[in-house]
Formats: C-alpha cells, structure tokens, sequence
C-alpha cells in the first residue's frame, strides 16, 4: 500500500490552483447547508412539538390587537414557570369573554429576552391592551439571552449591537447572535439535534436533559438589586405604556422570599403591579415538581388565584 | 476566537482567499497582521507580551548567531530563556505558586497568613508560544538553525494564526524555511486541508462536545455522589472528549495552515490504539512529546547515563510536562503517574518483549490496559483538586451503578465506537483522515457526509477547546 507520509500532502510540483474535488466539495457543503436551512425553516415546527408551538404562540401574539369595546386583550409572556405554572386552558376560559387571553411562552429566557422580544411586537404593530409578564426577581435581575435561539425567534436584527451591550456579549457570541438571527437552522440547531437524536435514540431527551446543568442564580443583593430591578419595570412599563397598553409583572410562584421581596419593592417605587397570586407562606416544597416548576394542582390555585387579579388589572387601565 | 465557530470560518475563508492573490512578501504581512488580528479578538492587549517575546528572541538569535564569545552568547541565551519563561512562569503559576506558599505556610503553623490577592489573567496560548520561540534559540544557539533574517518572517513563524494558541507546537527547522520560501496553491493538499477541517469539527463539535456534557455531569456531582458506575462513565467521557477535542483542534490547525500552502507536523496518530504507554506518547500530542524529549529530556542526560539517572530524568521531564498543562497539583500528579508508568515500562523491559502482532488478542488485551490507566490518569487531569480526584475515585469502593449509568453509557458509546472504528481505519489504511487514499469521488462524499453529521449533531454547548486554557 501506498502510505502516505508527512510529505504527501506538502505543496507539489504541479499546476497551482484548486482542484475539482475541492470545489465540488465546497460547493456540496453550501448546497447541504441551503437545503438545511430551507428544510429547518419550514420544517421544524412541525418536526418539533415545542418549537410547533413556540412558533404558533409567536404568530398569535404578533398579530394581537387592542380590543374592541369592553372586551381587552390580554397577553402574558414568560419562560417554563409560566408554561407549566399557569393552567391556560383555564385562564382563558376563566377570563373570556370579556378578556381574550392570549401566551407566548419561549422556556429558559429571562428579562433581556423579554425587553427585546417586546420591541420587536410593537415594531410589528401588535398592540395588547394589557402585558404580563411572569418572571421572577432573579429573572427580571438576569443579564443573560438565551443565545442563538433568541437571535432567531425573539430578536429584531436591528437590535443585535444593543443586546450585545446589554448582555456583555463577547465579539464571536454577537456574531453567533446575528448568525442565529439569519438562519433559521443556526438559530434551532439545537432544536433540530434534539429532534434528530430522539429519533435516533429513544429516552435520550431525558438523559441529555438531566445532564445538562441547571443554573442558579446567586443569592441577590438589595443595594444591587432594587436600582436594577426599578430600572426594568420602568423601562418595560414606558415601552408598554407607549403603546398604549398596561403593564403587569406576575411573579410566578416561587419559594424565593428575596426575589418576591425586591421585585414588589421595585414595583412600589415605580407603580408597576406586581402580582403575587400564591404568596410564599401558601406554598411548600410539595407543590412543585423539581423544586421550580409547580404542579399541575398547585398550578390550577396559582390560575385561580391570578384571574381576578388580571380582571382587576384590566378593567382598570 | 475558537476554531469551532462560525467567526473563524468566515475569518479563515476570507485570509485565504486574499492571501492567495499576494506575492510571497505581502502573504507573510498579510498573513501576520490576519495572526494578530486573530489573537487580539480575545484581548488586543496580549498583543503586546508576544510582541515584547518576539522582538527580543529576534534580535538575541541574530546576535547570538553572529558573536564570536561563548560567554556572551550563553548570557544572551539565558536573557531570552529567562524572559520567555519568565513570561510563561507568571502569567501561568503566579496564583498556583502564591497559593502553594500559603498553604504551606499555614501547614507550618502561621494561621492567618494571607498572600497578595494579585489574580492573573492567563494570555491563550502562552505556553504554545513560548515553547516555539524556546525551540528557536536553542536551536540558534546550537547552530543548528540559521537565524530569520526578517523580522516579518520570524514573527509569523511565531504568531501564525492556526497553531499560535494551542499548537501543534511547530518545530523552528520545520515551519520556519516554509514561512520564508514561496508557497504555491497546491490542489491536493488543499483538498487534504479541507477534509481536516471537516473531519476535526466532527471530533470536536459531534464528539468532544457530546462526551463534555457527560464528563461534566459525572466530575460536577449531577450524576450524584460518586460510585462505581459514574467514575466509569466520567472516565470514559472525558478519555474520549480529550482525544477528540485536542485532535480535533489539531486537525483543523493543520487544515487551515494547509488551505495556505504550509504543512504542520501530525500531533495525535490514533493513541488509544496504543500498546504500551511508550507507545501512547509517541502517539498523543506528539508536537510536545518530541518538544520535551528534544529540549528537556535529552539535554537532561536522557538514558545516557545509567539506568538510575534515566529514572530520574524520565520523571523529571514528565512531571515538568505535567506541570506545563496548567498550574494545578492535579497535572503535576498526571505527570507522575506517566513517568512512574514509563520508568515500570522500562524497568521490565516491556518495549523490547513486544511481539505481538497489533491484532492479534494479546495487542488487544495490552491496549485495554493502557486505555484504561491512560483513563485512570485523566481523572487527576479532569478534577478541580487533588481532593476532588482523590474523592471521586473514591467512587470505585461504592461498586454501584446509578440508573443513569446504562443509558450514559450508551450515549457515550453511540458518538465513540464510530470514532474509535473511524480510527482504527487510519491505523490500517495509514491516513491522516477516513478515507484519504480512496478515490477522489468517495473523498467528496466522505466530506460531505462529516458536513451534515456536523451540521445535524453538533452539540452546540459552547464548550470551549480544552488545550485553549493551557
């Protein structure tokens, strides 16, 4: 056999140039990657359930608009504690037909994701009459965006030099931001390796889930945290006000006494509500599942109690 | 700006095809300036300790070259020695050593002694960078290199963007004639530089980012506290994370210098293949291997001088090899462990009794043993402490197996077994990448198929090159 050695791929003798192997390979690396992006673009919705619905939420509240006589339009944002926390279903039907309800939940985001996922919906004309927003202190507090995938589905392009600021980016994660903004496979690729693998492997979504390490947030510090936290529901509350709506923030329910304190404080000073339907002294360890995410029990008391809250809240702009 | 992100290969795509369109003067300023560019994208300020190593080796390897008194030439050698390490020994070991000293002091009975809370930022590469330049005043020094006549020349034989921060470490005698001769656009070997490239994202981004995620959870205590069952598993990623990050970075270093017309030593050929640990060294980071072997065991003595000084000089040279990785007890007892391996390895003459055919059962067997002390080893190299490595294979008395040991194992298994056969496949067929010697038709299709496994697996968890922190 013909081994090669260090000196077989050392530059020849032969004609300069590229040869026809390495452009066919060139070309067969862009085409793989277009026909990947086309196929990511108007595939993984319907290839992946949370993605289906991310997308569908995303549409629905993109297209809200202010109500029509005494009916309001009410739109709630938040991460999985808003997901698994708030029972819809029964919101809605407990809400309708005065409020139309509507949720737009992306999981693992925090207040960054929010503030620009928010320009974006009034850049795009829709107009709640009231927004809530569930997140937690600690999430309000977050400098963090949820990467590529919220370049991609919550992010406006022109923002990406802002968000870069805002979230400290580093120059190759702002690039990766813009990258996701324009590519719908950049931005889902991990979307898309989740659904490739559970085809492929079944039962790994949850190895892989359980492996994946869970961030949690330092203790906060008053001194830092109340400035911080006034400072966003302030700038939330004037971009929401600006167009005409009603801001909210509903604190979702948490076992977190520090967050709760130092959101309703910053809440007072800048009169932003901040609803508390389960207070901390009503919940224990047992009503939720892995220490974050409510039950589905406790999740139908934290609905019931957030409904005359936001009926309230809505009849009162 | 890591060789796995879309920055870099937007970066590489566009030096390449200007630099293409340069006479060989302006490709190496050009080629210099892209190197900077490249190494201040982290921090511009670490452009200025390359600059001040760069100038000063230039110009005391000139003089060194040309002046005629020993005694001078030694001293301007010593200045250098001393600045790069010194560099090197600073940036690198300040904190281990000031935290050492504190430790021990406090041992020795003087509670509350607190050292200088100087914490020092470590510029990538610097252990990269300094060993090349090292290689190059010696080799001046023993007159067995010409010094670079160019400044240019030099520096981007120092800064070269694809091995500046975690090598291969090139050799002065190696990449130097090529930065200063003219290179042309050779159509195979930028073939053969592409498929590097696709073929080291695969490692690192499919399979050194997928065992990560395992490793991590195993070492960081989410697969629960140590026993049988998860110090396997956490061996086992990270054995095969390591490999596949470093070789994989190795790759793509090598690819990238070859879509320039430049050719780098092969840094990893197959090492858990490897019969004996002797063998796993001529295998693993072999830029390093041969570097300390050439400029520390050697000039040490090497096995010149009897059987006890050869001992020595072995544990030596693998203790301080350890030591380079990172200022950590937990590389300098990974140093150890190697050396104590090679000193028994040459105590029972266990080179010279190999006759083994490498497949036959008895070549199998020997590379299961090395693989796994070669594991054991990992485990000191992995864990944040010495008391963290210590209380993890304490696991091994627990012999349990957690429920998250099978389906752990059978993620490992599903992104290893196909790089260990892709790896057996080179040993047989003698490549530098699957499928180098076939036709040039099943070469495009390999490529294209690590694309979109690359594409469709890539693991997307932002784990950095481990060799970047070194």
């Amino acid at each position: 056999m013909n081994t090669p050695t260090l000196e077989s791929t050392k530059p020849s003798a032969r004609a300069p140039g590229m040869n026809r192997s390495s452009k066919l390979l060139l070309v067969g690396v862009v085409l793989l990657m277009a026909v990947l992006e086309v196929s990511v673009r108007f595939g993984i919705g319907r290839a992946s359930r949370i993605q289906g619905r991310i997308e569908r939420e995303d549409r629905a509240a993109l297209s809200i608009q202010a109500g029509i006589g005494s009916t309001k339009s009410v739109l709630i944002v938040g991460n999985s504690l808003l997901l698994e926390g708030v029972d819809f279903p029964l919101l809605q039907e407990s809400l309708a037909p005065q409020i139309r309800a509507s949720r737009f939940a992306v999981e693992q985001t925090d207040y960054l994701d929010w503030y620009y996922w928010l320009r974006r919906l009034y850049r795009h004309g829709a107009r709640p009459d009231v927004l809530i927003v569930s997140l937690t202190g600690a999430q309000m507090f977050a400098d963090d965006v949820r990467g590529e995938y919220f370049g991609y589905q919550m992010m406006d392009t022109r923002d990406f030099l802002r968000v870069s600021r805002d979230a400290g980016l580093s120059a190759t994660q702002t690039f990766s931001l813009l990258l996701g903004n324009l590519s719908a496979f950049y931005g889902t690729r991990t979307e898309t390796r989740k659904v490739l693998l559970a085809r492929l492997i079944p039962g790994v979504a949850d190895l892989v889930s359980s492996l994946v390490p869970v961030g949690v947030a330092p203790p906060l510090e008053r001194e830092l945290a109340v400035p911080r936290l006034s400072g966003r529901l302030a700038e939330m509350d004037r971009m929401v006000r600006a167009h005409g709506g009603r801001f909210i923030l509903a604190e979702p329910a948490s076992l977190n006494l520090l967050g709760l304190k130092y959101i309703s404080e910053a809440g007072r000073k800048t009169r932003v509500p901040v609803l508390e339907p389960l207070p901390p002294e009503s919940l224990s360890l047992r009503d939720f599942r892995d220490g974050f995410h409510l039950t589905p029990e406790a999740a139908s008391r934290y609905t019931s109690a957030l409904v005359p809250m936001i009926r309230e809240a809505a009849g009162n702009p | 700006m890591f060789f796995d992100t879309p920055v870099y290969l937007l970066f590489l795509a566009i030096v390449v095809a200007v630099y293409w369109r340069l006479n060989r003067v302006r490709q190496n300023a050009f080629l210099l300036a892209a190197s900077y560019f490249f190494y201040g994208w982290w921090d511009w300020r670490f452009l200025i300790l390359i600059l001040i190593s760069t100038v000063v080796d230039f110009f005391a390897a000139r003089y060194i070259a040309t002046c005629p008194h020993q005694l001078q030439r030694r001293g301007l050698l010593t200045l250098s020695l001393v600045l790069n390490f010194g560099f090197l020994g600073f940036f690198k070991y300040f904190n281990f050593f000031a935290d050492s000293l504190a430790a021990s002091l406090s041992a020795l009975g003087a509670p509350g002694f607190t050292h200088s809370v100087l914490r020092i930022v470590l510029p990538p590469g610097i252990s990269f960078y300094t060993f090349q330049a090292v290689a190059y005043i010696v080799d001046v020094y023993r007159r067995k290199l010409k010094p670079a006549e160019s400044f240019v020349d030099y520096a981007l034989f120092i800064s070269f963007f694809p091995h500046l921060v975690a090598g291969p470490i090139q050799r002065p005698s190696h990449l130097l004639p090529q930065v200063q001769q003219p290179r042309k656009l050779d159509g195979d070997a930028f073939f053969d530089g592409l498929m590097l490239i696709l073929s080291g994202l695969f490692r690192k981004c499919v399979v050194a980012d997928s065992c990560a995620m395992v490793a991590d959870a195993a070492f960081s205590g989410r697969m629960g506290t140590p026993n049988a069952g998860t110090v396997l598993v956490g061996m086992y990623a990270f054995a095969w994370q390591i490999y596949a990050d470093f070789s994989g970075y190795s790759d793509m270093a090598r690819g990238s210098a070859q879509l320039m017309g430049f050719h780098f030593m092969v840094n990893f050929r197959q090492p858990y293949l490897a019969t004996s640990l002797q063998d796993f060294w001529r295998r693993w980071h072999i830029s390093l291997s041969t570097w300390l072997r050439d400029y520390l065991y050697i000039p040490l003595g090497g096995s010149r001088e009897g059987e006890v000084k050869t001992y020595r000089n072995l544990m030596s040279t693998m203790l301080l090899g350890g030591l380079w990785h990172g200022a950590n007890w937990t590389f300098v007892i990974w140093g150890g462990i190697h050396g104590l391996g090679l000193s028994i390895e040459r105590l029972l003459g266990f080179e010279r009794r190999e006759r083994s055919t490498p497949s036959s059962l008895h070549a199998w067997i020997r590379r299961i043993v090395i693989f796994h002390l070669a594991g054991l080893a990992w485990i000191f190299f992995r864990a944040q402490s010495l008391s963290a490595a210590v209380t993890f294979l304490g696991g091994l008395n627990k012999l349990e197996f957690g429920p998250q040991f099978g389906p752990a194992l059978a993620f490992l298994a599903t992104y290893t077994i196909p790089l260990f056969a892709l790896d057996y496949a080179l040993e047989v067929r003698h490549e530098e990448y699957p499928l180098q010697l076939s036709t040039a038709r099943v070469r495009v299709a390999a490529g294209l198929a690590f694309t979109a496994v690359t594409l469709a697996f890539a693991a997307n968890n932002g784990a950095a090159f481990i060799y970047f922190q070194f």
